[in-house]
């Protein structure tokens, strides 16, 4: 591993070169710390904002912004975990080292297009061949003349401290260091600078609005800031559930037993915190963005019942890798990331990878300070000149297009309780439709597939049949004669579905039983095996629950109870019984029966006895898109529940 | 008409196709599928995307614009419920002097040639088609002729784009390909800004006053979850500029007629 921390030195100043708003470059001021063990800290910034940017230090790991305007722009300087300046001023406040802003305060600063390696080559190479590159590239460029002011600015400051103090540490911009080292060394004069600035304003920054101005993505901040400290006993592997989750007993009650989501996301930050590395070693980012998938896989097993399989994951890291190859960067961003979650799994992963990587435990609605709200729209619309100092633009921001984020969440704990007081129980209408036209579509395929294996082809005669089989019949070239082909058509119709998504041999997962008749002429009578109402609420009197298994027959009503009816008593499982209720209620010969495993062949003998036919499909020779999206269902505890029913089903 | 010959066997190959379109919508979604079609090593494979969204939206154009990016040559494939195996490889063709010859189609003349295959609305196509396809959509990268009995390679360079329709399936698309057809990419409804630089694109002849209109109109046709697409909104304002013409009328007051006439009367409410 090579050795990552690299200082250049000139008199008793320890420089250290940064990229502002980059993780890795905190890191590296902790090891310049401890390295250099200075008695004195300086950072490229102005003093005229030392009051205001000190407060905002303090605050930490509260997230804050300092504001002031120029003529009719605003400037706002986040105070945020992961970026070297802050963790160079944080520092000298906590170990009690003189503090000193050198940079000059300047009322206009023109704005570079800057294309930096990623920050991340540091991990791996170590900074001094990364910044041996960069300001390589640097000298290619002209300095402004608001550059070279700023620079023997903060020359001349550094000149006074370096005769003050025996080693100074100085946290500076790459573009600016080399120059700086040349000032150093050159007579220089006390700069003509603004030494007072009004109306510097520190405002604490609305939670909801990190993930979008945030530099780091919220999670990869949270888990720098805890790891800056002890780590504490780690969350149990199991964790805390996401999914809301009431007993009967406690639904009279008023009670719940789920825990905050709030305290369970904070739990799957301490856990990665642990996860990523030994306590004080370099946070590792593409080992961040590793711990932020899986326990993102695990919220959605929760939540959603669907597991990530591992080609999901393997096409998410391979996509998103080749994504922020196309941007000229070694690792993604977090929309880049979100896109690969999107795209490689679904938009309920994205929605629990999104929730996770905009959660910073710490930051609240409300403070003793003013709260703001920034969005990355107004942060770079052409229209509101708004800037950030220092003046590396971030990355990729703006979240604002992906509306799947905004799903409803509890105003507050227990809010979702109160839709529960309705003893009527009923479906949502567009999922009775959907899973009828797919019954529909199950009876078309299950026809066609027994057509086709009713199909033959033969040596052309009298007849040209259901046309010519040009396949068969360049096979059999030689023989010189014209096949033709006959399709069969299924004489009877299909009359039950079957569909077995997981047989719950062990009995637990799916316990609830329930046969419930079409409500109209159009729909058909069911029965089914689902995970309990009360196992996953998901708005004001509205559950999601995922089926085991389904059985629909039609006409409707005229289902008995299939789960008391005695003679199903000898099935060995749900599936099982359910196709027994199929073949019974059916009033077509066949019945179709998709599942993971083809029914046993008792059942197909039984069928026979009661001259039924059992169409087998294969569970995966149907759309797992399709299945997914009907396996969900929701169950609304009152009429009056379906008016608000699909602002919160996802 | 190329023609090459693979293990003896003399295949007719398909010709590229070139088609005025231009990409004018979001940016990331171009990168997006550059990213899906990138490799980084000889070993690395790259992915087989699938671009997902309703009909209008422009998941031709954006593979078509995303292969030209490339600097490859483009062939198409429409997929139908017709679509049989040997349709997809190589089919047999009666020759001017009666003997049988081998047309390779658009996808096998793609793989051999090395370009971009954009196999159009491939939801509608049987699971034994796709199951033809199985062995190129992984590491394995080739294709088996039944007909020919020939085994024939995918070019490194070649690349394959799939869009659906996500409201029209006419068969199951089975989990085995679906772990295929990754990553997906959805294309929703453009904003209004996309939407009126493609509308401009396509109609540069339009006053921006009548684009302005139509965009209205169909922002709150999204707005309210109705499948009106761009190209339903080119539609309006080309009809509406013909009648403009024949007419002497002024456009606004045809405006209602063309999306009647397009859309149906029940499109007239998200008029203003």
């Amino acid at each position: 591993m090579p050795d990552r921390l690299y200082l250049e030195q000139f008199g008793n100043v320890h420089a250290l070169p940064v990229l502002h708003y980059r993780m890795e470059f905190a890191h590296l001021v902790r090891d310049a710390f401890d390295r250099v063990k200075p008695d004195c800290v300086a950072l490229e910034l102005p003093q005229t904002l030392e009051e205001q940017f000190l407060r905002g230090v303090r605050r930490l790991p509260e997230v804050s912004v300092l504001a002031y305007h120029v003529a009719a722009q605003s400037v706002f300087l986040l105070i945020e975990p992961a970026d070297p300046l802050i963790e160079g001023a944080r520092l000298a406040l906590e170990r009690k080292v003189p503090l000193h802003l050198v940079d000059i305060d300047l009322d206009s600063y023109p704005s570079h297009p800057e294309h930096l390696p990623d920050s991340y080559s540091v991990q791996r190479i170590g900074l001094e061949p990364f910044y041996r590159e960069v300001a390589k590239l640097y000298r290619e460029i002209p300095p402004c003349e608001e550059d070279l002011r700023r620079e023997r600015g903060m020359a001349y400051r550094l000149k006074q401290l370096s005769a003050q103090h025996e080693r100074v540490l100085f946290i500076c911009g790459m573009s600016h260091l080399e120059r700086i080292r040349h000032s150093f060394d050159a007579p220089l004069a006390q700069p003509l600078t603004r030494t007072r600035r009004e109306g510097i304003t520190i405002l604490n920054l609305h939670p909801e609005c990190l993930h979008e101005v945030l530099a780091e993505y919220s999670f990869l901040s949270a888990v720098y800031e805890t790891r800056r400290t002890p780590l504490g006993p780690e969350p149990a592997a199991n964790g805390h559930s996401l999914r809301k989750s009431f007993n009967a007993f406690e639904l009279i009650l008023g009670g719940k037993e789920s825990i905050p989501e709030e305290e369970a996301l904070a739990e799957s930050v301490q856990r990665s915190a642990h996860r990523i590395g030994m306590e004080g070693e370099f946070p590792d980012r593409q080992k961040i963005m590793l711990r932020l998938f899986l326990e993102a896989a695990r919220h959605y097993r929760q939540e959603t019942g669907d597991k990530v399989h591992f080609w999901q994951k393997r096409a998410f890291f391979r996509f998103a890798r080749n994504y922020a190859l196309m941007t000229r960067m070694l690792l993604p961003d977090l929309f880049q990331m979100l896109a690969a979650a999107r795209g490689c799994l679904d938009d309920n992963f994205a929605y629990a990878f999104f929730r996770l990587a905009a959660r910073y435990p710490w930051q609240r609605e409300t403070s003793d300070l003013p709260t703001i709200r920034l969005s990355a729209d107004e942060l770079w619309s052409s229209t509101k000149r708004i800037r950030f100092r220092p003046r590396e633009r971030v990355r990729a921001k703006g979240f604002s297009h992906l509306k799947m984020m905004n799903r409803k969440k509890e105003k507050r704990p227990g809010d979702w309780l109160e839709g529960f007081d309705d003893p009527y129980i009923c479906s949502y209408p567009p999922e009775d439709l959907s899973i009828e036209e797919y019954g529909r579509n199950l009876k078309r395929i299950g026809a066609r597939q027994l057509s086709e294996e009713g199909s033959k082809s033969e040596p052309f005669t009298s007849s040209l049949l259901d046309g010519v089989d040009m396949r068969e019949t360049l096979r059999n070239l030689h023989e010189g004669k014209i096949y033709v082909k006959e399709n069969k058509r299924l004489k009877s119709g299909v009359g039950c579905v079957v569909v077995v998504f997981d047989e719950d041999k062990e009995g637990s997962r799916y316990p609830y039983c329930m046969t419930w008749l079409g409500e109209h002429a159009q729909e058909s009578d069911m029965a089914f095996y689902a995970t309990p109402p009360t196992d996953n609420i998901v708005g004001p009197g509205i559950s999601r629950c995922e089926y085991g298994g389904f059985l629909l027959s039609y006409p409707p009503r005229r289902m008995v109870d299939v789960w008391r009816d005695p003679d199903y008593r000898h099935a060995t499982g749900k599936g099982e019984l359910l196709l027994l209720a199929a073949l019974d209620y059916s009033l077509e010969k066949d019945v179709v029966y998709a599942a993971a495993k083809p029914p046993r062949s008792f059942m197909k003998q039984h069928a026979a006895r009661l001259n039924k036919r059992i169409i087998y499909l294969p569970l995966g020779s149907l759309s797992p898109v399709a299945l997914k999206k009907l396996r969900a269902f929701h169950i609304l505890y009152g009429r009056d529940k379906r008016d608000i029913a699909k602002d919160y089903i996802w | 008409m190329d023609r090459t010959t693979i293990d003896g066997i003399n295949l007719t190959l398909a010709n590229p196709i070139e088609l005025p379109l231009r990409w004018v919508g979001d940016e990331e979604l171009l990168r997006q599928l550059l990213a899906a079609w990138m490799v980084i090593d000889e070993r690395d494979i790259p992915f087989n995307p699938r671009l997902i969204g309703k009909p209008g939206v422009g998941k031709t154009t954006l593979a078509y614009a995303a292969a030209k990016k490339l600097g490859r040559q483009v062939y198409l494939f429409q997929a139908t419920m017709d679509t049989r195996p040997e349709d997809l490889i190589v089919t047999p063709v009666i020759g001017p002097e009666g003997a049988i010859q081998y047309a390779a189609s658009s996808l096998v003349s793609a793989m051999i040639s090395g370009g971009v295959l954009i196999l159009d609305e491939g939801n509608r196509m049987s699971e034994k088609a796709w199951a033809s396809l199985a062995p190129l959509l992984d590491d394995r990268r080739y294709v088996e002729s039944i007909i020919t009995g020939l085994r024939i390679k995918a070019h490194p360079d070649f690349r394959i784009v799939v869009t659906m329709n996500e409201d029209s399936s006419t068969f199951e698309v089975p989990e085995y390909i679906h772990s295929r057809l990754q990553p997906q990419l959805f294309i929703d409804f453009p904003e209004a800004d996309e939407e009126l630089a493609i509308l401009k694109e396509n109609l540069p002849f339009a006053g921006s006053s009548i684009l302005n209109y139509v965009v209205q109109f169909l922002q709150r046709g999204h707005a309210a979850d109705e499948p009106y697409s761009v190209r339903d909104g080119i539609n309006i304002a080309r009809y509406a500029l013909k009648m403009m013409s024949a007419t002497n009328k002024d456009p606004h007051e045809l405006l209602p007629l063309a999306v009647e006439r397009i859309l149906g009367e029940e499109a007239l409410r998200y008029l203003k």
